[in-house]
């Protein structure tokens, strides 16, 4: 037993939930790894109840999770041949009891108990469930360590964000101060004036004027030009802070292990890199120094009215708790409502890309009507949902306009009374002061819209930083070993009674022990789904092996640097990927330092120079999304010249020749002869023809190694290499037969 | 049976011949005509629209027994025993009551009652993952958990006003 397990009072090793009872019904129940007098028992019963199943360890062979639908069920074979269903789970258990059984599978298995690692099925802090196969509970998240994450990610950029933000304070600060001026000019100048008293004493009143109103130009022009600034300022800062954190995100993704890059996919990765980085960066952009704005706006216009004028104040603030209240409430409403326009527009353009990517099979089958019909229903829907998010949109703001509206009414009606000298609000009012007062009030009143969607773009803003988070925090499974070696790879590969699954629980490969020598060729056959590009996977350490070991020239592949192991390792596989670029860029790729001569050479011996040559752009020509079109086996054959230009002492051939007509074939085959020569070559091909020069082959069943020699001792064998041999053979005839 | 059946070597069981019998460890058994297979696994070919009906039977090996066309057909207690050996492989507990729908950073908690029992769970993409069985978008509606769990709602029209207003904007 390894130190680390901490066994407690009672004997208990580790333990797992499970939440189905045998009615079907929602229950608490726990799986029991103990020891009692040093033997394991296993212990299956619902929380606080005499276990439903008590059984020694010992006396079983395995246990085993069955996925059903929208279940599993947990089973234990017995060493005896029998087997029992022990208890029923919702999918949220499957992952923690996995872990569960990985470790009396391996004591069953080795004798040895291993470290035990406990999962949780639910947020031990919340009881909501995780989001999707992390440990990561969205619901206690600590947005404030996800922010602070993120302020030291880009730390180097706070000082920007900052000098930003002081030189919006300053330009708000300056701005009110417009109202101000008015005051004087209306108070001191223009009413004065007319009633024929002079205040201001020796100065020329015009002259005074155009002083006030110059003063006026004069901060509203410095105040945009520092605005630019600092708009300038923070639009830098934010968009290479972007930058960074989507180059962070993409080198972070390039050396994540297949296993977390499958659980995710394709688009979710992409959208991480593109969307939840713009997201951030918007945010950071336009939102912090509306903050900044707003707060200050807000406090000094506040402190403004309930200094001078506290009634009115009330006035002010009083449509502000209601269209908060109408906007918050609504702003769900019409966010889901423009959600779901968007759904229905994503769904009509899909039925389109649809039908006209596949408008063969339609005419075909002659169903346009049908299809007319199903694109005619999504268009209407989506016509449907527009309309009525345009009503909404046209009801709504102008009402709440209104709304806010009553309150400057208010403070005109109460004003011009105050004006007049029969105040109801304190005392008696300027008109200068008046038009200050209602200039302030359209301040406050601006951005009372914006504040009420800010707790949305906040919450977006850390969504995304989560996301990026769970991403950048991701240790990679695959890494290097710190005694990592790099030595010069000959090609001998051993399987050491290997097991893997995508799902631990589901093993593909099960207990795999073979020698493949250095420079033999070796086919891997088998019907479909047994393992055999699993089995390549893990020669390729995409997949590190779930329980014994991989050897390759008697070191464990864990302890090869994956660098030194890649450059020893060619492949080829079915569906070819070009890289938009030229021919000649997708060969290199293997090999970036390699002369122009043996790309050439590569080319040659994978029978495709004499094709590339007489393209009017030879090697030249573009190829990949958007290029020249090649057909199937063109571009196999360039992958083949990839492959052969890395050099690779093991070559690694998933069904390379699959999707070829016989003829080409035969080339592609000549150059794989060529090829394979003194290399370790695996080669997994439906077609048994293909693997002809294979030295042995290996048959694949069920995830076993179920048969392994020459071609002439497997036939001779009788088994199921003999039987597909038979059953393909029959196939050949019959089409022969077919021809004649 | 037609020649495309015949064709494909269909093998449809004839109910009356068919004997379903719980084993030891808690599977089930079939004895057709004169052969039994142990732990047999039970399949429904078309789970959502006619759940009692078609239901492929496997053996140990994962070879097709055969289908049979409707567990109607069969003796009461061997339909009970169908049964039973199918909830235990399909669950999807029933929702009866939507209690709560919270949405937090883009997931959406629900609180909801089932035929089994109050359960809680999160959805991402609600709009995705709450959808009508067919494609008629009538009656039934299936929810699917980040976890992968399902969840059935009969028939939209049937629960409760309340119920049916939380999740009304997620359904497109």
């Amino acid at each position: 037993m390894s130190e680390a397990n901490k066994v407690t009072e009672d004997g208990i090793l580790c333990h797992s939930e499970y939440d189905i009872d045998e009615n079907g019904n929602i229950c608490s129940g726990k799986t029991t790894l103990s020891v009692k007098n040093g033997i394991y028992m296993l212990e299956v019963g619902k929380d606080g109840a005499i276990p439903d199943f008590s059984y020694q360890v010992d006396t079983l062979k395995r246990l085993s999770i069955i996925s059903n639908i929208g279940c599993a069920t947990l089973e234990a074979e017995f060493k005896d041949g029998s087997s029992i269903r022990l208890c029923r789970m919702t999918q949220s258990c499957v992952k923690p009891l996995s872990e569960f059984i990985k470790v009396i599978n391996y004591y069953l298995e080795t004798g040895t108990m291993t470290e035990i690692k406990e999962e949780h099925a639910r947020c031990p802090r919340c009881g909501k469930p995780f989001v999707a196969d992390t440990q990561f509970c969205i619901n206690c998240a600590d947005k404030s360590s996800i922010i602070k994450k993120f302020i030291s990610l880009g730390k180097q950029h706070i000082p920007s964000f900052l000098f930003a933000g002081l030189l919006v304070l300053l330009c708000n600060l300056a701005m009110l101060m417009i109202p101000v001026i008015n005051r004087i000019l209306v108070d001191d100048y223009l009413f004065p004036a007319s009633e024929g008293l002079a205040p201001w004493g020796e100065i020329n009143p015009y002259l005074a004027i155009v002083g006030l109103v110059l003063g006026m130009f004069g901060i509203y022009l410095i105040v945009r030009i520092v605005y630019i600034l600092a708009a300038r300022i923070q639009n830098k800062a934010g968009t290479s802070f972007m930058n960074e954190l989507r180059i962070k995100m993409y080198e972070k993704i390039q050396y994540l292990s297949m296993s977390s890059i499958s659980r995710r996919t394709t688009g979710d990765l992409i959208k991480r890199i593109t969307e939840d980085t713009a997201i951030i960066s918007d945010f950071l952009k336009t939102e912090t120094t509306k903050i900044i704005e707003v707060g200050v706006v807000f406090f000094c216009v506040s402190v403004y009215f309930i200094v001078t004028r506290p009634i009115l104040a009330l006035f002010v603030f009083l449509p502000v708790p209601i269209t908060m209240f109408v906007i918050f409430r609504f702003w769900e409403f019409i966010h889901r409502k423009y959600e779901r326009q968007w759904i229905l527009g994503s769904k009509a353009n899909g039925i389109l890309h649809d039908i006209i990517k596949g408008i063969r099979v339609v005419k075909v089958f002659g169903t346009e009507e049908k299809e007319i019909k199903k694109y005619d229903n999504a268009s209407k829907n989506l016509a449907e949902i527009q309309a009525q998010n345009e009503k909404i949109w046209a009801i709504l703001f102008p009402a709440l306009g209104f709304v806010i509206g009553l309150g400057e009414f208010l403070i005109l009606y109460f004003g011009a009374w105050a004006v007049l000298g029969e105040s109801v609000i304190g005392p008696p009012m300027t008109v200068g002061e008046l038009t200050q007062i209602i200039s302030y009030t359209g301040y406050i009143y601006g951005p009372l819209r914006w504040m009420t969607n800010l707790p949305r773009s906040l919450a977006d803003a850390i969504t995304s930083m989560a996301k990026l988070t769970e991403i950048l925090d991701e240790e990679p499974d695959i890494k290097d070993r710190a005694n990592a070696v790099s030595p010069e790879i000959h090609g001998d590969i051993e399987f050491k009674n290997v097991t893997f699954g995508y799902k631990s629980y589901e093993p593909v490969l099960k207990n795999i022990s073979l020698k493949i020598k250095q420079g033999e060729m070796v086919g891997i056959v088998g019907h479909s789904g047994v393992g055999k590009s699993t089995f390549i996977n893990l020669v390729m350490r995409l997949y590190d092996v779930n329980s014994g070991s991989l050897l390759i020239d008697g070191t464990d592949i864990r302890d090869i640097e994956k660098q030194s192991l890649n450059t020893s390792i060619g492949v080829v596989f079915q569906e070819t990927f070009l890289f938009t670029g030229s021919i000649y860029e997708n060969i290199l790729y293997a090999r970036p330092d390699a002369p122009p001569e043996d790309v050439f050479a590569a080319a040659k011996i994978a029978n495709a120079h004499d094709f590339i040559i007489k393209l009017p752009d030879a090697y030249n020509t573009i190829v990949g999304e958007h290029g020249y079109s090649l057909s199937g086996g063109e571009r196999q054959r360039i992958a083949i010249a990839r492959a052969v230009l890395r050099d690779p002492k093991i070559l690694i051939l998933d069904e390379a020749t699959a999707s070829l007509d016989t003829e080409t074939e035969r080339k592609i085959q000549e150059a794989l002869q060529r090829l394979t020569k003194g290399r370790t070559t695996i080669a997994i091909a439906h077609r048994l023809s293909t693997l002809r020069n294979a030295n042995r082959l290996i048959v694949l069943e069920k995830g076993e190694l179920a048969e392994y020699g020459t071609h002439e001792e497997l036939l001779r064998n009788k088994g199921i290499y003999y039987n597909l041999v038979m059953a393909q053979r029959q196939t050949t005839k019959m089409a022969k037969v077919n021809k004649q | 049976m037609s020649e495309l059946q015949n064709l494909a070597e269909m093998n449809m069981l004839d109910a009356s011949k068919c004997a379903f019998t719980p084993t030891e460890g808690g599977y089930i058994s079939l004895k057709y005509e004169d052969k039994t297979f142990d732990r047999i696994k039970l399949c429904r070919a078309l789970p959502y629209k006619t759940p009692d009906e078609y239901i492929c039977i496997i053996d140990r090996d994962g070879k097709e027994v055969g289908i049979l066309r409707d567990i109607k057909h069969l003796s009461k207690a061997d339909e009970e025993n169908v049964r039973v050996e199918l909830t235990k492989i399909y669950y999807c507990p029933s929702i009866t009551k939507i209690m709560s729908v919270k949405d937090r950073m883009g997931y959406q908690y629900f609180e909801v009652q089932t035929n089994g029992g109050k359960r809680e769970f999160a959805l991402r993409d609600a709009s995705r993952n709450i959808r009508y069985v067919t494609s008629e978008k009538r009656g039934a509606i299936e929810i699917r958990d980040i976890d992968g769990n399902r969840y059935l709602i009969e028939d939209f029209d049937k629960i409760d006003v309340q119920s049916r207003k939380k999740i009304e904007a997620f359904l497109v």
